[in-house]
């Protein structure tokens, strides 16, 4: 019988074989147009992604079966771990991340070279040699680096494992890091595309077209990554927020806002042959920065929340990174007379334009990110000194940056190509803005003397400043997008006459890309409707003794005391408090704190939210003392923060709108995936973006949002008994060594 | 579960490295088939491809037209300018049969290996060993219904020709259209009345036979 070992170690070496080969048939190909070679590329390419496959599917196997000869197993998983935790453990340590990297950058591959198998036959050689490179170079640092299949030796051979990092131990963990790292790694094929152009010199539009489609993949995964990761912040870790400007955040942050500024002007390019050096140079950066951003995770360069990532293999990042810079950057340089636009600008008054002004803003703001989150160690390797940039310096930059961004994107979803004269001004602007100058009073208005006033939050002039101006913003935004829709609409319905629904849902199946990228814009705004609410978030660390009383904002937050339970694997204290609003109960709260007995000294906490579109209320257990039962809170109240899921959710429908394939790429398609596996593909990916809100509103609703669903869950048994003896006698209550004795000797009678 | 996925994904590497080799493994002749015959059908797919996305952009200027973000001159320019493209991929397509005459060339290569025929008359089509013919039929397919028309157009010749398409050359320019064909593609001359080669051809070939 093979052992897990063996077979794994084997089909990575195989994998590592096959690219280096295939890339070299595809160079082949790529330079002599042999179809034999074309042929033989495309299925190297297959036999490569299929090893791959097989290491994965073999570390999946040790992980499920429990073979602890593996140390990666053994390390990140153990016997008493659910199914869901259990395959959420392959991505849970480095070198099963690596490898889940590497299968989906196989997994790309595979479906770009079986799309394009008829189509871009001057391009896609040279695309399978740079995806096998990419592979390759992945491999060595899986084989030599960090192998995720390193036996131990019979003598440490263990007998069960020490479990995953109880802080990963939550349904949005299990889901972060594969989207995040899906994002990263599907980044290769857009830039593929990119170097195929400049390799074959073919500077016309035709990489932008075939790779269009394909940097939206990334983009969707990025934002799926971060804002499940946002959301882990906010319910798991205690921040206090769902961003923090955390090294790690920002690196999965950079290649977001170099795409989203991609996606933009290939637009351009498309139409108007403008903008080539620019996108090629985008696309490089948005692919050098993934690696640059995991190299710094990895390698332990900045400190952060994700040190659970650190190992050794940064310099191999490191050398990755190098290797990339430097051959895109000489492919770059030696095309760059090649690279000229066709058309100039003809007036800045255009829609080029918007997007032009559009693209600097977001890569200021990435440079923005980039220093922030470097300076610190720049500054330190330079002269000694240690400086640490917070959230407010980031807020200080973002958040000027982003409001123009807002601004732009109302401007450039109606404004026309080329020029706009004084007539086309009139027809496209003044109802929008007459439209906001009428409704952003009325909003404003309602909302602070229906609800704001009430928070007792008096914003400084600047915040108070930022905020209107995001709001009014963001409804000039959206009454440009009502009007431009609106126009479109009468215009079909006009010539075709065709109902106002009819009309509406032809518009988003003949044009998705277009109207896809307004749902896209309207899930933005709804985000900056949430970043606008933080001028009136109230935020406080307190220390309460039981049946004190804490008012913050119109809310009364009263503390009753400390509960202990017991499960088989963690203890949970829990605090109890109750909400009242004008004299009214409103929630019952009980944030509590969860120690895991495989990690005592690493308590996770159960924080409880209470979620309205209106406002959050946040209640963190951050400390507690045993004896006197006295606790301190982090409590917040943060108006319209559902807005930010509600945002990303809409975010990631559109981007789906946008990615839908069209007749021609369903065509492609076939004939292996049906319709049945387009529409679970599709399905799926739909499902996994609605699963966060609902999952933040179903908790916010019930017992699973906070730590009461472990009251409950003891039911009548053993633990109840525990609890009132622990009720009963408060200076032992939460004294975890105690009440682990109490439970072995619950369960033993 | 897991087992069977490892199996799968082992049969799935072998079966593509075996791809991968299979075309170095036969003999040169072979090996010289397998680069003629592939090239003609990209070269018909890249074309598609392009022409389908220049149609996109002119459904697009129609759009922005009708909204007003685009100026009646730049719609003009930019419609000719497309229109231009698209014209010449398609001319392109025809010098590749992707369009008149192809699926009668394949029916008539496939009539013409089934009776053992002369493989002189159509070097490309004669070329082709048998497993591309499957590969081929599909792709002509396609091509056969973007240009409805012109295959409909092409259908008589299927039947009255055994071996080879009727063809005409052009008087204006010089050009092989099909016998049926009303003007030339490439000069735009009148080619009604025109006496098919295929008739001289098929003259030849049985006096030879």
């Amino acid at each position: 019988m093979i052992d897990n070992q063996d077979l794994g170690t084997f089909a990575l070496y195989y994998a590592l074989v096959v690219c280096l080969i295939g890339t070299a048939i595809s160079v082949v190909a790529g330079k002599t147009g042999s179809q034999r070679f074309v042929h033989a590329s495309r299925f190297a390419s297959y036999t490569g992604a299929g090893a791959i496959f097989v290491a994965g599917a073999v570390l999946m196997h040790a992980i499920l079966t429990h073979d602890f000869s593996i140390q990666y197993v053994a390390s990140f998983s153990d016997h008493t771990m659910p199914l869901f935790y259990l395959i959420g453990s392959f991505w849970g340590g480095q070198a099963g991340s690596l490898l889940f990297w590497t299968s989906v950058v196989a997994a790309s591959m595979v479906s770009c070279v079986y799309i394009y198998r008829r189509s871009y036959q001057d391009f896609m050689p040279w695309v399978s040699a740079v995806c096998m490179a990419v592979l390759s170079g992945l491999l060595l640092i899986l084989v030599f680096g960090s192998n995720p299949f390193e036996g131990f030796s019979i003598i440490n051979d263990p007998t069960t494992g020490k479990g995953l990092n109880p802080l990963l131990q939550t349904p949005k963990m299990v889901m972060h890091p594969p989207s995040l790292l899906a994002g990263l790694a599907t980044m290769t094929i857009p830039y593929a595309f990119a170097m195929a152009a400049l390799i074959t010199g073919n500077m016309s539009n035709a990489w932008v077209k075939a790779a269009r489609k394909w940097i939206l993949i990334p983009w969707l995964f990025l934002s799926i990554g971060n804002m499940l990761g946002g959301m882990w912040a906010y319910e798991e870790l205690g921040w206090g927020g769902y961003w923090a400007w955390d090294p790690v955040e920002n690196a999965a942050f950079f290649p977001w806002l170099m795409t989203s500024a991609l996606i933009h002007s290939i637009m351009i390019q498309e139409r108007r042959g403008m903008l080539k050096r620019w996108n090629i140079g985008l696309m490089i950066a948005s692919f050098v920065l993934t690696i640059f951003g995991t190299y710094i995770t990895r390698s332990g360069l900045i400190e952060s929340v994700h040190t659970f990532a650190q190992s050794e293999i940064g310099d191999y990042f490191l050398a990755l990174l190098l290797t990339v810079l430097a051959v895109s950057v000489s492919l770059f340089l030696w095309r760059w007379r090649d690279l000229k636009s066709d058309q100039r600008l003809d007036s800045p008054a255009s829609r080029e334009s918007a997007f032009i002004f559009n693209n600097w803003l977001l890569v200021v703001m990435t440079l923005v990110v980039l220093f922030g989150t470097m300076w610190p160690k720049i500054k330190e390797g330079l002269f000694g000194q240690e400086v640490a940039i917070g959230p407010p310096w980031f807020n200080r930059w973002m958040v000027p940056l982003g409001i123009l961004l807002l601004l732009l994107m109302g401007i450039g979803t109606i404004i026309p190509w080329r020029r706009t004269t004084m007539a086309a001004f009139k027809r496209q602007f003044v109802i929008p803005i007459l439209a906001t100058a009428a409704i952003s009073p009325v909003l404003l208005g309602a909302y602070w003397y229906g609800r704001g006033a009430a928070l007792g939050v008096t914003p400084t002039p600047l915040e108070s400043a930022y905020a209107i101006i995001t709001v009014v913003c963001c409804i000039f935004a959206i009454t440009t997008m009502i009007a431009d829709v609106w126009r479109a609409m009468s215009a079909r319905m006009r010539k075709h006459g065709e109902g106002a629904f009819e009309s509406l849902s032809r518009l988003f199946i003949k044009q998705r890309r277009r109207y896809g990228g307004y749902v896209v814009h309207l899930g933005i705004v709804c985000s900056f409707i949430a970043f606008a609410g933080n001028a009136l978030k109230i935020e406080q660390d307190i220390s309460l003794d039981p049946g004190e009383s804490y008012q913050i904002g119109d809310y009364t937050i009263t503390y009753e005391g400390l509960t202990l339970e017991n499960e088989a694997d963690k203890d949970i204290i829990i605090g109890k408090m109750t909400a009242m609003r004008n004299g009214e109960h409103v929630y019952d709260l009980r944030p509590g704190k969860a120690v895991f007995h495989s990690s005592p000294n690493m308590p996770t906490s159960e924080i409880d939210i209470k979620t309205t579109p209106l406002e959050d209320l946040y209640v963190a257990l951050v400390n507690h003392d045993p004896r006197t039962q006295a606790a301190a809170f982090k409590i917040f109240v943060a108006p319209f923060t559902w807005w930010f899921w509600l945002g990303g959710t809409i975010l990631l429908l559109g981007t789906l709108i946008c990615m839908w394939p069209t007749r021609d790429g369903i065509e492609a398609l076939k004939p292996t995936p049906g319709v049945f596996v387009r529409a679970t593909a599709f399905g799926a990916l739909a499902v996994l973006c609605v699963t966060p809100l609902a999952v933040l509103t179903y908790e916010s609703n019930s017992e699973w949002g906070s730590a009461k669903r472990f009251e409950r869950l003891i039911g009548d048994g053993d633990g109840d008994e525990n609890k009132n003896k622990l009720e009963q006698t408060p200076r032992d209550k939460v004294r975890t060594d105690q009440n682990r004795e109490a439970s072995g000797a619950a369960e033993a009678s | 579960m897991t087992i069977a996925l490892i199996i799968l994904f082992v049969c799935f590497t072998l079966a593509m490295a075996w791809q991968t080799l299979s075309p170095f493994l036969g003999g040169s002749q072979e090996q010289l088939r397998f680069d003629l015959l592939e090239d003609e059908l990209r070269q018909v797919e890249e074309l598609t491809t392009r022409k389908n996305l220049y149609l996109d952009n002119l459904r697009e200027i129609e759009i922005d037209r009708e909204l007003d973000k685009l100026a009646e001159k730049d719609y003009v320019e930019l419609k000719r300018r497309y229109e231009r493209e698209t014209v010449r991929i398609m001319r392109e397509l025809d010098d590749l049969h992707g369009g008149r005459g192809w699926e009668s060339r394949v029916e008539d290569a496939l009539t013409e290996l089934s009776a053992g025929g002369s493989r002189a008359r159509l070097p490309e089509a004669s070329a082709k060993p048998t497993e591309s013919k499957k590969s081929k039929k599909p792709k002509t397919d396609k091509a056969s219904t973007k240009k409805k028309k012109s295959s409909k157009a092409s259908k008589p010749s299927q039947d009255n020709a055994v071996t080879s398409p009727s063809l005409v050359d052009c008087p204006e320019c010089g050009k092989e259209m099909e016998a049926n064909a009303k003007f030339c593609s490439e000069c735009g001359a009148n080619l009604v009345g025109l006496k098919p080669l295929a008739d001289t051809d098929d003259a030849q070939i049985s006096a030879a036979e």
